[in-house]
């Protein structure tokens, strides 16, 4: 139906999440119409994204330095590590402004469902990272979903006989939302992790 | 699109686009329920936890053509007893597993509801003995869609009625002297396990808790179910591989 070049691009474009055959056309054209220079400065930035970034040798950041801005800072506190499910949780939590110790990223959660077990997250790269005294507390920051939470049970059975504490975000009550809205294991949690004020 | 209102046990939750989740269901009525809860995965979602899998809710869905979408959710039970530890949600993924993969849409599937719910109450205050609630889960959900394994008389010949201690997997029940060599693959069985297997199979909720059997034997007639199930499922249960963790 197309011409090779642009039916070539359409099924390229199609591979990516939330993009089907209609919007993939949509974008090859959009393509074409551009400036070379525009197209030009898009193909760079993915053959340069391929090429650079990798993963952080220790927290598994996503990077392009030999070790993630998280990790390669002397500034921070050596002695918390926060464990998200993503690299791109890290970012969520940076945006909090409140915290500032290092990070460790696990790849995914457990899932019985779907077969995920430990063997297929970062869970030993985690404990190497425990075998000096240094790390004295993991923050478990795994969604707050059946997946997250049977990880952090998980590690916290394995972390805690090595004399580490593990500590697992809050769960509770958005700002700003309704009270009449919470459903009970959601308001249950925030009056059993309820605070002094 | 007409609205419809069901009960239902959610089984398992699949990520789609953005923020939303296709939520996989059993209901006594209508079987399995594929719908979509709309911006569940953002904080502020109306629905916040109560569409978890495990989670035993009253629901209001919109038909759709091809996957309906969740209106209204409130939970009856949450079972956040085998949400918070680790053991009980091991064994409790098995049965999700099994219900979800026994379970067709638009099919009365009354027994493997209230099956599945029993077991699901009896899990959350079951603090041992959870590998043996598993067989017994396996072995009657097994029963409910036609695979009762067969320990009256000779699973291969049907003819003899005393069988031996070796379990076939493949003829679905236990063989005699005889039929020894027509299933090399068979499972040996203690003596203990076999004499407690009738028990196991015949158990109810109300019961299963008074069953006299050693840990040893418990989780071989789980090892024996959990083959059996999958044999029959045509492929292995992801969720038992992780029941050492």
């Amino acid at each position: 139906m197309y011409a090779t070049p642009v039916s070539n691009l359409i099924d390229e474009l199609s591979k990516m999440p939330g993009i089907g055959p209609k919007s993939a056309q949509r974008l090859a054209f959009y393509l074409l119409k551009a400036s070379q220079e525009d197209a030009q400065k898009l193909a760079e930035a993915i053959v340069h994204l391929k090429e650079t970034v990798k993963f952080c040798p220790v927290c598994y950041n996503v990077t392009d330095e030999p070790e993630c801005e998280f990790c390669a800072d002397t500034h921070r506190d050596d002695t918390i590590i926060c464990v998200v499910e993503e690299a791109n949780d890290i970012v969520s939590m940076e945006k909090t402004g409140e915290y500032r110790g290092r990070y460790h990223v696990l790849g995914g959660a457990i899932s019985p469902i779907d077969g995920i077990g430990p063997d297929d997250l970062r869970i030993k790269e985690l404990l190497k990272r425990l075998e000096g005294d240094e790390v004295a507390e993991i923050i478990v920051a795994t969604n707050p979903n059946i997946e997250g939470e049977a990880t952090g049970m998980y590690l916290a059975k394995l972390i805690k006989p090595l004399g580490v504490t593990v500590t697992r975000l809050a769960s509770g009550l958005p700002i700003g939302g309704d009270l009449e809205y919470a459903d009970e294991v959601t308001l249950g949690s925030a009056l059993k992790g309820r605070r002094e004020i | 699109m007409p609205l419809y209102k069901t009960k239902g046990i959610a089984l398992n939750t699949y990520k789609l686009g953005e923020a939303d989740k296709i939520i996989v269901l059993i209901s006594p009525e209508r079987g399995k329920i594929r719908a979509v809860a709309k911006g569940v995965r953002k904080t502020k979602s109306k629905f916040g936890s109560r569409l978890e899998p495990f989670t035993f809710i009253d629901l209001m869905l919109y038909e759709g053509k091809n996957l309906d979408i969740v209106n209204q959710a409130e939970i009856i039970d949450s079972f956040k007893e085998i949400r918070a530890d680790l053991n009980k949600l091991k064994y409790g993924s098995v049965m999700l597993e099994l219900a979800d993969k026994v379970s067709q849409e638009n099919e009365d599937s009354r027994q493997v509801f209230l099956l599945l719910l029993n077991a699901l109450k009896e899990l959350k205050t079951s603090d041992e003995k959870q590998a043996l609630l598993l067989a017994i889960f396996e072995l009657k959900l097994m029963s409910v869609i036609g695979f009762s394994p067969h320990i009256d008389q000779c699973a291969a010949c049907g003819v003899n009625t005393k069988p031996g201690n070796l379990f076939s997997i493949k003829y679905g029940g236990l063989l005699c002297a005889g039929c020894i060599d027509r299933d090399p693959a068979a499972i040996p069985l203690s003596n203990e396990s076999l004499n407690r297997l009738p028990e196991v199979i015949k158990a109810t909720s109300h019961s299963w808790k008074d069953l006299d059997i050693s840990e040893k034997s418990e989780n071989d007639i789980l090892k024996l179910a959990d083959a059996f199930a999958a044999y029959h499922m045509d492929r292995p249960i992801k969720s038992s591989k992780l029941l050492n963790i």
